[in-house]
């Protein structure tokens, strides 16, 4: 069997969990190709028009495997921990994947710790649903989840060793965002290389210690919810010292995303930022536009002995 | 024999463009609407300041810097030394008149934007999002509803003694907002001057959110000729707002300095106004991001490309310009 996994949303932070776990069940897994325009397209098309960017990309992507697999695998991930929320969309694609393109045959399992369900029972059960031996599948998800685990540590000690290494620009940013975002081929990949282009080092904020970011996050606001945010906060802690300046890269029209970029605009200070909200008809040129000028503006700081002093 | 600078900024709505010498004077300067044609308005604003300088003693540009949302393009034409965006052009411009300038605010046609300065260094800036809400597009539409010229608008605000409230942040409910009040009886006076509060407490809630806003403060872009606006900056900030008579020259000032001390030099003429530049764009078809591809050329030559998200793109351009 060959399972389909659409690159888009968390696909970007567990594609090594996934993967292996699939692979170690004994499924073939197929991976849609990075993001392009037609991609973004037919997800605009299938997607209704509220939904975020995100989500249209979801949607482009599984409109790409489809055809090409037999099952497309699209998780429900509600909560990791009690007290604790993803963004709603998580927990709604499989549902909105299924509504929207009710002919695709789908693979899934829950993770929602309020109602107890975790991600281990759930995995397993869902390998077990599909003809997968008990013993196969726990054997599995073991591989899986320390395949993962070694894959963000290297993440986070790669991220950290940049972070902290001598400079090799004469500007080092960090850039916040959602892997979905960030590591996506159409939306995060041409800032990333843009910023590059100028000269500028990049630090990305998914890129991190995960469980020390969140515990860094509550630290910054105890009352933020979203696991995800949590972690992008906890990442500007860890980073900020390190860096000359922050872009926030937020898709429109992302609550979280706003709620977060407003709270560090009020809470951080003698730090510049900007914030990039894109969405599918974002024009390059725009973009560009700020990101010349954000560079600039650090580059003369740093050269008139501004760095990180002047509050602003 | 005197070097000078040619800056060229072209907005989406006026191209401007200004000559200076090696001083930081203004020899030569030209200000017309860039009526949806960049390449063209450039063509006349050249010969505008060609005039200009035939008057003036023998200067020779050595150097030229282009920024606006064309500066690409017209970098191209022009054979540019130095292409940077509008935010560090204004910033140097605008330092070259005030030296001690620590806030810039710019309502241009479709954009707006806000400036800090520190000792003379751009620390933080911000620029308008997605929406256009508050920007010059959206007076001159307004104006149009309650049937003033937008030149005029201004001096209605100023005639106001009680201005009423207008919803600014969008203009949709601006417009809503608007029609309501004149149906209820409001002067027309409160209504202009209700609009201008509303664009500038507008602006300083979504752009200049969270800056520290400092006198002196410079006020520029065609929005700036607003004496209306101008007043409710003053009154919401508590400080004098400063409009110059050449503000508008600040990107193109800004641009020419920046190409003056970047000490590149190049054989600009004036003559590249009698090449034929033709813009084209294309669907590149290479793979399924299908990017559309822009280009110029002149002369019927290949010149420059942009838009392709890999280099294929301007190569497949490059190709089928010289198969044309």
């Amino acid at each position: 069997m060959r399972v389909g996994l659409p690159r888009a949303l968390l696909f970007h932070k567990y594609h090594t969990l996934w993967t292996t776990f699939l692979e170690e069940c004994g499924f073939t897994t197929v991976v849609s190709p990075p993001t392009n325009r037609r991609i973004l397209e037919r997800g605009v098309a299938l997607a209704v028009d509220e939904s975020c960017l995100p989500m249209k990309v979801l949607l482009g992507h599984i409109d790409a495997l489809a055809g090409r697999c037999d099952a497309v695998f699209v998780p429900r991930q509600e909560a990791f921990e009690r007290g604790e929320h993803l963004c709603v969309k998580f927990m709604g694609a499989y549902d909105i994947v299924r509504n929207t393109l009710p002919d695709l045959t789908l693979v899934t399992y829950d993770v929602n710790a309020e109602h107890g369900i975790d991600e281990r029972r759930s995995m397993i059960a869902m390998a077990r649903a599909l003809g997968v031996r008990a013993g196969v599948a726990r054997r599995a998800f073991d591989r899986a989840t320390a395949a993962q685990h070694a894959h963000e540590v290297e993440l986070a000690r790669l991220q950290q060793s940049v972070a902290e290494a001598p400079r090799t620009g004469d500007v080092r940013i960090l850039v916040v965002g959602h892997s979905y975002n960030l590591a996506d081929e159409l939306i995060g990949a041409p800032i990333l290389s843009y910023l590059r282009t100028l000269g500028a080092e990049v630090v990305t904020s998914d890129e991190v210690d995960k469980a020390l970011a969140r515990r860094h996050g509550a630290a910054m606001s105890p009352t933020m919810k979203w696991r995800y945010n949590k972690e992008l906060l906890g990442s500007i802690e860890l980073y900020r010292d390190l860096v000359d300046g922050i872009v926030f890269v937020v898709t429109f029209p992302c609550g979280p995303d706003s709620l977060m970029a407003e709270l560090c605009a009020r809470r951080i200070e003698g730090i510049p930022m900007t914030t990039l909200v894109l969405d599918e008809l974002a024009g390059e040129a725009g973009v560009r536009t700020r990101l010349e000028s954000f560079v600039d503006i650090l580059r003369e700081r740093g050269r008139r002995g501004h760095l990180r002093e002047v509050g602003s | 024999m005197r070097k000078a600078y040619l800056g060229v900024d072209i907005g989406s709505i006026s191209t401007k463009a200004a000559v200076i010498d090696e001083a930081g004077e203004i020899v030569a300067s030209s200000y017309l609407w860039t009526e949806g044609n960049p390449i063209g308005a450039v063509k006349r604003v050249l010969s505008e300041l060609e005039g200009q300088l035939a008057a003036a003693d023998d200067v020779r540009v050595v150097a030229v810097g282009t920024t606006g949302s064309a500066r690409e393009l017209i970098g191209s034409v022009l054979g540019a030394q130095v292409v940077k965006n509008e935010i560090t052009a204004h910033a140097m411009g605008t330092l070259s008149l005030h030296p001690d300038v620590r806030t810039i605010f710019e309502i241009g046609g479709q954009d707006s934007k806000i400036i800090i300065l520190r000792d003379g260094v751009p620390v933080d800036y911000a620029m308008n999002t997605l929406c256009a809400a508050g920007t010059g597009s959206f007076l001159s539409s307004q104006s149009r509803r309650l049937g003033i010229p937008v030149e005029e608008f201004g001096d209605y605000a100023l005639r106001s003694t009680r201005p009423t409230k207008i919803a600014g942040r969008c203009t949709v409910f601006a417009e809503s907002d608007l029609v309501h009040k004149a149906q209820i009886g409001y002067a027309i006076e409160d209504i202009v001057a209700g609009l201008c509060n509303a664009i500038v407490s507008n602006y300083l809630n979504n752009v200049g959110k969270g800056k520290e806003i400092e006198p002196p403060i410079v006020f520029q872009g065609g929005v700036s000729k607003n004496v209306g606006v101008v007043e409710a900056f003053k009154r919401l900030t508590g400080h004098d707002v400063l409009v110059d008579e050449i503000g508008h020259l600040m990107g193109a000032v800004g641009i020419a300095l920046l190409a003056q001390s970047s000490g590149a030099e190049g054989d600009f003429d004036f003559a590249v106004r009698e090449f034929e530049f033709q813009t084209m764009g294309d669907e590149c078809g290479g793979c399924a991001n299908n990017c559309e591809v822009v280009y110029v050329l002149r002369d019927g030559e290949f010149l420059d490309g942009w838009g392709a998200r890999c280099g294929t793109g301007i190569e497949r351009a490059r190709v089928s310009a010289s198969a044309r």
